[in-house]
């Protein structure tokens, strides 16, 4: 009996051992993978002017180059795939460490984004960090059950193997290639070719007839916390509603509720929110790939309103 | 008395069979002869009563593992 | 309702740690309480149900011999059970499988943990003991134990009551048999958490979307129903096995390399092995031997009947019946053509004969596996008309690998792949690794790459894959 616990003792402590030695591994491997937005930010020195950040509907509609023909200023795009405000915030967070602090900050709200069903909070970007007290207080509080296991060596990415493993080999292939740059350098990334098949009708009623937001406590947190983060470090924050295929809308009852709160955090906050809903595009649907989301051309034209919009307020300043 | 009993198994077997050439033991069981499946079991108890003019219980049905242990149920019902 | 594994594994540890010390006399009354403890955790009315349909059969096999009107109270109280319980069931999925069923309408579900698989326990006690093959027990405790023991109360396996009970004072958890009980309890998690689990998504898509896939895509779906159907189910009795072997019990096994059966009747032999015992000796025999008199006959109305059994068993859907239906059709098949068949293969090399059998006898069985895992007979011959048609995909990325490697990104390709290369790693080693499974000494390496594949492969972040289904 006594080898019995003996090997179980040396089993414990070699698997210990070696899932520090992993996690660590995997540690290093996603900081190297440039792909990925939280490591990016950290190892190269970006240090842009304007700044970009939203979910998807900033990810593909916002085109750093075309912002930066227009206003000179360096552009970087720090949108993401499902973001909550939360992503955002801890992305900023993470952003301002290793970089100089911008001048503008571009922050995406819609009505999807006070809306906790519209939301999710991606905990395994911050797999990594796990450790800095603000990005576990964050990961605490929207995936307790996540955080809960992380003091067992290597859980953190055991919790969420199937969305990291990809993840680390890529990271070791761009440290072994010494690959510094992303697949998409400036954060921008075009979006998918519209499906020929798809019916219009589907996504112009992709709202239930009578549909109501509802406003969401901790959407409203976290999207005050980007914002007095982005304040404490004396950055222009403006909200942004990109276009909306107006068909789509219709269906929406509370619309101006949701946008009335809106603009009263902005005010709060003394910063502007700025809405493109009028924008002509947004009347067509050849724009638009979804009933939020535009074509490649539909973000050209959109990045070009976008880019006289900071033109204009450069002047003003 | 177990001698007629083997023998008359084995003229059983032979039938159910088809093998004018069969020998069974005492010892011979399902794995010494190929046809002997499942089909070829239950066709072998019901020849092996009538053959006896016998009745096998349920519980002796299910313990024979072997020649041998048919013969020695049907020589303890012969003896009654 | 949730089996969290932080729960089990500090109770599994302190059991087993306490039950080692404990002398043999007061071992069974602990592991009963254990036992106690763990389903009332999980789900308290299961508790109380277990109990009372153990004390009534302990109570009612008493002086049950030879009194037929008390023997059919007793059979028609343990089926109405079963046959109540799956009416009440929602899930469509049978007893094993519903480790997966992700989701359920907890109002729509009247829960008991186990109560198919104990009430055939019970209708084997009061079976045997009616029929003097075996005597009553004296000791309502142990047959507490017999039907409540925690490491098989889930899904089996189904133990008779000889083998169970002749375990119950006689076990010392030896230094080997924890031993042995670690190495066993380590590959089912394994199986469940790494294979099962990972490929439950492609089988989801498959199965429970209304999309028409390719041909091929469907029949890769259907193949992996069955793996994934296989090492789930094997996975829980390895992780059944371990804890029991850890506590002094050996349990029956329930697989035997059941995808290298040659036959279906052989596949039979392999495959949930301690339900089809329970079958065999209790629907099959009984039929046959009472039927003899129709010699071959008798034996077709025995198959049919164990099967027809087994589907209502498994569940109250037409799905059932049907899949029950298929290994009717190919049992009699087997039985009626054996002579053709060996006659044919005499004119082959053997090792094509049992490759050939080998790749038949699985797309048998992954064929009634639809009926088996589909929601409705609609959906399943939905599924069959699109294995049929338009079998190559136009676009291989968009028709074939997204469905299949859940959306198809060049990551989930990644996730899919690794899952289908340790499954096959795991078929084609089987043997080796159930040495290693059962081996009577801890070997650090096996168990370390173990425990290193789950953290890094398994599936831990659907808190669903640690609900074991209770029926």
């Amino acid at each position: 009996m006594k080898v019995v616990l003996i090997k179980l003792g040396v089993s414990v402590i070699i698997l210990w051992f070696s899932l520090w030695g992993l996690a660590k591994l995997y540690d290093f491997s996603l900081l190297q993978n440039c792909n990925l937005k939280t490591s990016y930010i950290q190892k190269k020195k970006i240090d842009a002017d304007v700044l970009f950040e939203g979910p998807c509907q900033t990810l593909w509609m916002v085109q750093p180059a075309i912002i930066k023909k227009k206003t000179e200023l360096k552009t970087y795009n720090l949108g993401l795939t499902h973001a909550d405000f939360a992503d955002n915030y801890l992305h900023l967070y993470l952003y301002l460490k290793h970089n100089k602090a911008p001048k503008f900050l571009f922050l995406h709200v819609s009505l999807e984004s006070m809306d906790m069903n519209y939301n999710m909070f991606i905990s395994h970007r911050f797999s990594p960090f796990i450790g800095d007290a603000v990005i576990d207080s964050v990961v605490k509080e929207f995936d307790s059950n996540y955080f809960k296991w992380v003091s067992i060596p290597f859980m953190k990415y055991a919790y969420y193997n199937n969305a990291i493993n990809f993840d680390v080999i890529q990271g070791l292939k761009h440290y072994f290639t010494n690959r510094t740059n992303p697949y998409f350098a400036d954060g921008f990334e075009p979006p998918f070719s519209l499906n020929k098949e798809l019916n219009p009708e589907k996504f112009t009623q992709i709202y239930v007839l009578g549909y109501s937001f509802a406003w969401d406590g901790l959407r409203e947190k976290y999207l005050r916390k980007t914002i007095q983060l982005a304040q404490k470090y004396k950055i222009n924050v403006y909200l942004y509603e990109s276009p909306i295929l107006k068909e789509a809308l219709t269906n929406v009852r509370n619309r101006s509720e949701i946008i009335t709160k809106i603009k009263n955090i902005a005010d709060e906050y003394r910063i502007k929110f700025v809405q493109f809903e009028n924008m002509k595009i947004a009347d067509s649907v050849k724009y638009f790939i979804s009933s939020v989301s535009m074509t490649k051309k539909g973000s050209e034209i959109f990045s070009d309103s976008l880019g006289n919009y900071i033109k204009n307020e450069i002047i003003k300043q | 008395m177990s001698n007629t009993i083997l023998q008359n198994l084995q003229i059983v077997f032979r039938e159910v069979f088809n093998n004018t050439t069969l020998i069974i033991t005492p010892l011979s069981s399902a794995k010494d002869i190929p046809l002997w499946d499942s089909l070829m079991h239950i066709t072998l108890i019901a020849s092996i009563e009538s053959k006896f003019k016998i009745s096998f219980s349920f519980n002796e049905v299910m313990q024979f593992n072997n020649v041998g242990d048919i013969i020695q149920v049907i020589d303890q019902r012969l003896k009654r | 309702m949730e089996l969290h594994p932080s729960f089990f594994f500090v109770f599994l540890i302190v059991v087993v740690t306490l039950n080692y010390f404990f002398s043999a006399r007061y071992r069974p009354l602990f592991i009963l309480l254990a036992s106690i403890i763990f389903i009332g955790y999980l789900n308290l009315p299961s508790l109380i149900v277990v109990l009372f349909f153990s004390l009534i059969n302990f109570y009612l096999a008493k002086n049950i011999t030879g009194k037929k009107f008390k023997f059919l109270a007793a059979l028609s109280l343990n089926i109405s059970a079963i046959i109540f319980f799956n009416f009440f069931n929602s899930s469509t999925q049978g007893p094993e499988f519903e480790f997966h069923t992700a989701g359920f309408n907890i109002p729509h579900f009247i829960v008991s943990i186990g109560l198919s698989f104990y009430s055939l326990q019970n209708i084997a006690y009061i079976t045997d003991i009616y029929f003097k093959r075996a005597l009553p027990q004296t000791s309502i405790l142990n047959f507490f134990l017999y039907n409540s023991f925690f490491t098989k109360v889930i899904s089996g396996p189904i133990m008779s009551p000889n083998e169970f009970m002749a375990q119950i004072n006689s076990n010392k958890p030896s230094s080997e048999m924890i031993s042995s009980g670690i190495n066993r309890f380590v590959i089912g998690l394994l199986k469940k958490m790494v294979i099962a689990d990972g490929l439950y998504p492609a089988v989801h898509a498959i199965f429970d979307s209304s999309n028409n896939y390719n041909g091929i895509t469907t029949l890769i779906g259907v193949y992996l129903f069955t793996i994934q159907l296989y090492f789930d189910f094997s996975g829980y009795t390895d992780m059944a096995l371990g804890t029991a072997k850890m506590l002094g019990y050996n349990l029956k096994e329930n697989f035997n390399l059941p995808f290298r059966s040659t036959s279906i009747t052989e596949f039979w032999r392999r495959w949930h092995i301690s339900l089809i015992n329970w079958f065999t000796n209790y629907i099959y025999y009984p039929i046959v031997y009472y039927l003899r008199a129709y010699k071959k006959i008798a034996v077709f109305i025995g198959i049919a009947a164990t099967f027809l059994v087994s589907a209502i068993w498994h569940g109250l859907n037409f799905t059932f019946l049907l899949w029950a239906f298929c290994f009717i059709i190919y049992m009699s098949f087997e039985l009626l053509t054996k002579a053709i068949r060996t006659n044919i293969s005499r004119r082959f090399p053997p090792l094509v004969n049992k490759l050939f059998s080998i790749f038949i006898v699985f797309n048998g069985v992954c064929f009634s596996n639809i009926f088996f895992r589909s929601e409705s007979a609609i959906r399943a011959f939905l599924l069959m008309k699109n294995i049929l048609s338009n079998f190559i995909p136009a676009n291989w990325l968009s028709d074939f690998v997204a469905p299949l490697a859940n959306g198809g990104n060049l990551m989930e390709q990644f996730n899919f792949l690794i899952t289908l290369l340790l499954m096959s790693f795991l078929l084609l080693f089987e043997r080796t690794i159930n040495k290693k499974a059962t081996a009577l000494k801890i070997d650090i390496l096996y168990i370390s790459i173990c425990v290193m594949l789950i953290m890094i492969f398994g599936v831990f972040n659907n808190t669903e894959r640690f609900i074991y289904m209770q029926f």
